[in-house]
């Protein structure tokens, strides 16, 4: 079967790994690659430097608030966007009139580009005109800047960041939760149990798998954002937004130092994927 | 079971025929795609960071002139001030460069010119006419001049003169006096005034020019940073502390402001002192006409009165060093005689001319709006000669023309120092001694 | 089975999906508010009705910024972003699910593992490797850039629509006489149709949304697309927020159509390739 039909697979397989190829695995070998040299821009020589851009990256400062930032931003939002996103599907799960209406409309932020996310709540959190500011104002919080102060500012990143990514778990949650045979759930109140033991024994159980690799998924996605945090903050007030994705940019493209730039990535690639490799071990995922 | 004979044919015709198929559409949409070029005309990449929509009108409609003319494509890009010089940075490191552009204080300019991006202009210039040009504008350096500059953007302070005559306030002439004025205007929707703390080169346009008035110099003769010398170093946490008593009087959101948002907070009446240049004016009338006879003007006082500062600002034109310089040179000397006149129109207060004989020009006379505020042009002009008033930047500090001032605004030195004072909250000779200390890594950097 | 419904537990339940419309909602309501509220109440008003309306800020917008030449970069380059996607993974998705190959999990684990990439990672040495070939600062480069990151989920997602697909049609017009490649464009295509369109969506959406890569590989403001000129327009072009939130809304406006029309294979795009693991 198989060698008969190369025909089929070779010039069927060949587009896709061709791309894969140069666009995906020779890059990523040249971005570890220049992590050994020194560069000054991307059209001069490279001089080849060893390990020593690792070594210098790795006693800045900068680059471990980089890594404390980055761990603080993707835990908390991980935390909040699933108690959220299973807070909301419980909720979506039930029945009310409008259900497939609401249901569409939680997944609004989703959709929505980055950039016009961080443009709108940096319109409604403008310290001066902004509609939530002026209402936070008005109800007695006081003048809110959110994005002025380094803690308020990463606390309003992660809002926003949850607001927007939360829809996922939501609509994640919520086709698993309809997986769940009904007379499983009919059984159960039947036999009196509250909602709470229904949940916690019942529901989550059932739902470990999905959790298991919504988290996953989450946890990779926020620790790599790039644009949400750039747009709102620039990875400031003085650093306090910054992370390793924002401080690869900065080396790579506004200090020219490519060579920097690449190792804080390929740093920053290599814990994420021992994280994730623990993790899969400590909960292992069926394919 | 396939039945070999069957399938030999069609498999060949198909294969064969899927992939003319995906060929032909492949080149059809490569060269229908609107982004490929098939000309090979010369193309200049110009980058400016003029951001009104008038000005970038009258630019778009000069290159489109200058294309027929000479046949020369135009491309024009937009950023905000200051950030010519990062986006030029970029264009160069990575093989397409910039060809022409303008950036705001003589100091980028400086570095660019250091750094050997740049062609000197001075030769244009002195077909201009050096001495047509205003004192303290062409800062040559190594005996070259590296820009044509365009306009003088003195900051200063305006101010509501209605706010201040229902408060019973006048201008005012002591640090004291500025922050009563600042608190009494502080009452409802309204604030005192609005000084940004972002990193960014406004700081050192509009914060800084207290520090003028006040006597504060950073180099002595001999490029030693004299900031945190037992001399300035009082001074400076004086001002420090102004500027800490001050910052409670200003509307929140202080590290988010860039350049036009200090005219933005004046014209929305959120707060009824702010500091620019003439852009300000051409604001009221344009989107505040309400405002307009509410306007006035007080340059930077002293602690004690006793002196009067101006901030120093400045924008130009360069030509960036590349293939195509004398062609961009050419256009750039078209745009600055022929087309001079109908650029200033676009924002005529704030591009307060640099030649002595455009104030005299009868088209430049007659635009609408110099002849409505004809009496804050004087005042603008007269910053140019006189004595009383200290006329300095972050960027022309220090016994010469030299880039190494220009890097301490790129460094965002004195930014930082204000945000550790109002945000991270340190003792003001703990945020001296930082910016100290970073000016002299600047130096020593080169 | 009639189950008595607690009064409270339904108000309760109202409340909250009352709760989530509008938190979900809002924020788009209000940008759309502020993008036709005339000028001097967009600073002083939060009325939250519409008005005093206004379409300056849209005026504003198309006439003072390249923005409709933002908008048609965007559409061109997430037009080849998903061409070129699609044809790449339907027909790897097609080979790996019919065919027992020895480097199957391999090549779909590297997919999940490219998920893992921090999108930087790979920009750096694309932008170093597009200075070189002298594309920088093209739309080609971007859908290049855009593919990296639409490839692997498309693989991904197909490869579990295709899984799902019954081999038995394919095999019935194969017996029939036709040729694999016949009963694959005559019968598989079609029968994924609904696969394909949830992969080209987010492969459109992806592309369309995207602002990092357009921030590194674009530098020209006649090259940009829509989310890398919105957000550098803010401060180049004396804009308001009334122009920013104008544009932002058109930004958003296929989105919804796209959403409105198909959001059932948006939903299944998400549930295939989260609960099928």
């Amino acid at each position: 079967m198989k060698f008969k039909d190369k025909h089929i697979i070779i010039p069927f397989l060949a587009p896709g790994i061709l791309v894969t190829l140069f666009f995906i695995v020779i890059p990523l070998y040249m971005a570890i690659r220049l992590s050994f040299f020194h560069l000054e821009s991307y059209i001069s020589p490279a001089k080849f430097v060893g390990l020593s851009n690792y070594i210098r990256i790795l006693h800045e400062p900068a680059f471990w608030n980089a890594l404390k930032n980055g761990l603080f931003y993707s835990l908390v939002c991980i935390v909040l966007q699933v108690s959220l996103g299973i807070g909301f599907a419980l909720i979506l799960n039930e029945q009310f009139k409008g259900k497939s209406f609401v249901r569409g409309l939680t997944l609004l932020p989703y959709i929505l580009p980055t950039v016009v996310v961080a443009l709108t709540w940096q319109w409604m959190l403008d310290g001066n005109v902004g509609i939530i500011t002026v209402l936070a104002n008005k109800i007695g919080l006081g003048r809110i800047n959110w994005l002025e102060t380094p803690n308020l500012a990463m606390f309003t990143v992660i809002l926003v960041s949850v607001w927007t990514w939360t829809p996922f778990v939501t609509t994640s949650f919520l086709a698993a939760l309809q997986t769940i045979p009904l007379d499983l759930s009919d059984a159960a109140k039947v036999d009196g149990t509250s909602s709470w033991q229904r949940f916690f024994y019942i529901t989550l159980p059932i739902l470990k798998p999905i959790l298991v690799i919504i988290i996953l998924l989450r946890g990779i996605w926020m620790f790599n954002k790039f644009d949400i945090i750039w747009i709102m903050t620039k990875g400031g007030p003085l650093r306090a937004t910054e992370h390793l994705p924002i401080l690869t940019y900065q080396k790579a493209f506004q200090f020219y130092d490519v060579g920097g730039g690449t190792t804080v990535a390929t740093i920053s690639f290599l814990f994420l994927f021992a994280v994730v490799m623990i993790y899969l071990k400590v909960f292992p995922v069926e394919d | 079971m396939k039945k070999r004979g069957v399938e030999k044919k069609p498999k060949g015709m198909t294969r064969r025929k899927f992939l003319k198929m995906a060929g032909a559409a492949g080149a059809t949409m490569l060269v229908s795609a609107p982004f490929v070029h098939t000309s090979e005309k010369i193309t200049l990449r110009v980058i400016s960071q003029e951001p009104d929509p008038g000005t970038i009108k009258v630019l778009e409609s000069n290159f489109a002139e200058w294309e027929s003319k000479t046949g020369v494509k135009v491309l024009l890009d937009t950023v905000p001030g200051g950030e010519v010089f990062p986006k030029l940075t970029a264009s160069i490191k990575a093989g397409n460069p910039y060809h022409l552009g303008n950036e705001l204080f003589i100091g980028n300019i400086n570095i660019m010119a250091a750094n050997g991006w740049t062609v000197p202009l001075t030769d244009m210039i002195k077909r201009i006419g050096v001495d047509d040009f205003g004192p303290n504008i062409l800062f040559p350096m190594k005996g070259e001049i590296w820009w044509y500059p365009y306009d003088y953007n003195f900051a200063h302070w305006f101010y509501r003169t209605d706010v201040f005559k229902k408060k019973g306030l006048k201008e005012p002439k002591t640090w004291a006096e500025f922050l009563h004025n600042a608190k009494a205007c502080t009452a409802g929707d309204m604030y005192g005034c609005c000084l940004g703390t972002g990193n960014g080169q406004w700081v050192d346009w509009l914060a800084i020019p207290f520090m003028w008035a006040e006597g504060i110099q950073l180099f002595d003769n001999k490029w030693n940073v004299i900031f945190d010398s037992p001399q300035m170093k009082p001074k400076v946490i004086r001002y420090l502390n102004f500027f800490k008593e001050l910052y409670q009087y200003m509307p929140p959101g202080m590290t988010q402001l860039v350049w036009a948002d200090h005219i933005k907070l004046f014209i929305t009446e959120k707060v009824a002192m702010s500091p620019y240049s003439g852009r300000l004016v051409d604001h009221v009338d344009r989107y505040s006409p309400q405002l307009e006879d509410k306007v006035g003007i007080f340059t930077y006082p002293s602690s004690d009165g006793k002196r009067f500062a101006v901030g120093h600002g400045y924008d130009g034109w360069f030509v960036v060093k590349t293939k195509y310089s004398e062609e961009a040179k050419k256009l750039l000397e078209w745009l600055v005689t022929e087309k001079l006149i109908e650029f200033y129109a676009t924002v005529p207060i704030h591009y307060q001319p640099t030649r002595m004989s455009i104030y005299n020009d009868p088209r430049w006379k007659s635009i609408p709006s110099v002849k409505k505020h004809w009496d804050v042009v004087q005042v603008m002009k007269s910053f140019l000669t006189r004595k009383d008033i200290v006329l300095d930047c972050v960027d022309i500090q220090g016994p010469e023309i030299d880039p190494r001032p220009g890097k301490i605004t790129r460094e965002f030195i004195m930014p930082t120092m204000l945000q550790n004072l109002v945000l991270k909250k340190l003792a003001p000779e703990e945020c001296v001694k930082i910016a100290a200390d970073s000016m002299r890594k600047v130096m020593k950097e080169g | 089975m009639k189950k008595k419904r607690k009064p409270l537990r339904k108000v309760i339940i109202y409340g909250l999906v009352i709760f989530i419309s509008i938190y979900s909602f809002f924020p788009m309501y209000w940008m759309f508010i502020s993008s036709c509220r005339a000028y001097k109440e967009l600073f002083s008003s939060v009325s939250l009705i519409p008005g005093p309306f206004s379409l300056k800020s849209y005026i504003n917008l198309l006439s003072m910024t390249k923005y409709l030449i933002n908008f048609k970069n965007s559409l061109w380059v997430a037009f080849f972003t998903t061409g070129i996607t699609l044809i790449c993974s339907i027909l790897m998705a097609y080979v790996i699910t019919r065919y027992r190959l020895r480097g199957k999990r391999f090549i779909l684990h590297s997919m999940l593992f490219s998920y893992m990439f921090p999108p930087l990672l790979l920009a750096v040495p694309l932008y170093y490797i597009f200075t070189k070939l002298g594309i920088i600062d093209s739309l080609w480069g971007l859908i290049i850039s855009h593919t990296t990151i639409t490839l692997p989920l498309g693989v991904w997602l197909l490869w579990g629509f295709f899984k799902a697909m019954p081999f038995e049609l394919e095999e019935a017009a194969r017996v029939d006489g036709a040729s694999r490649i016949k009963a694959f464009f005559m019968v598989v295509l079609p029968l994924s149709l609904p696969g394909i369109l949830t992969a080209g969506i987010f492969s459109f959406l992806l592309s369309w949304t995207d602002y990092t890569f357009g921030l590194i590989i674009l530098s020209s403001d006649i090259k940009k697309t829509l989310p890398v000129g919105l957000a550098t327009m803010l401060g180049a072009h004396d804009l308001n927020w009334g122009e920013i939130m104008a544009g932002a809304f058109l930004i958003t406006v296929p989105l919804l159509v796209i959403f409105v029309f198909v959001s059932q294979y948006f939903v299944k795009g998400l549930t295939a390739g989260a609960v099928k693991g």
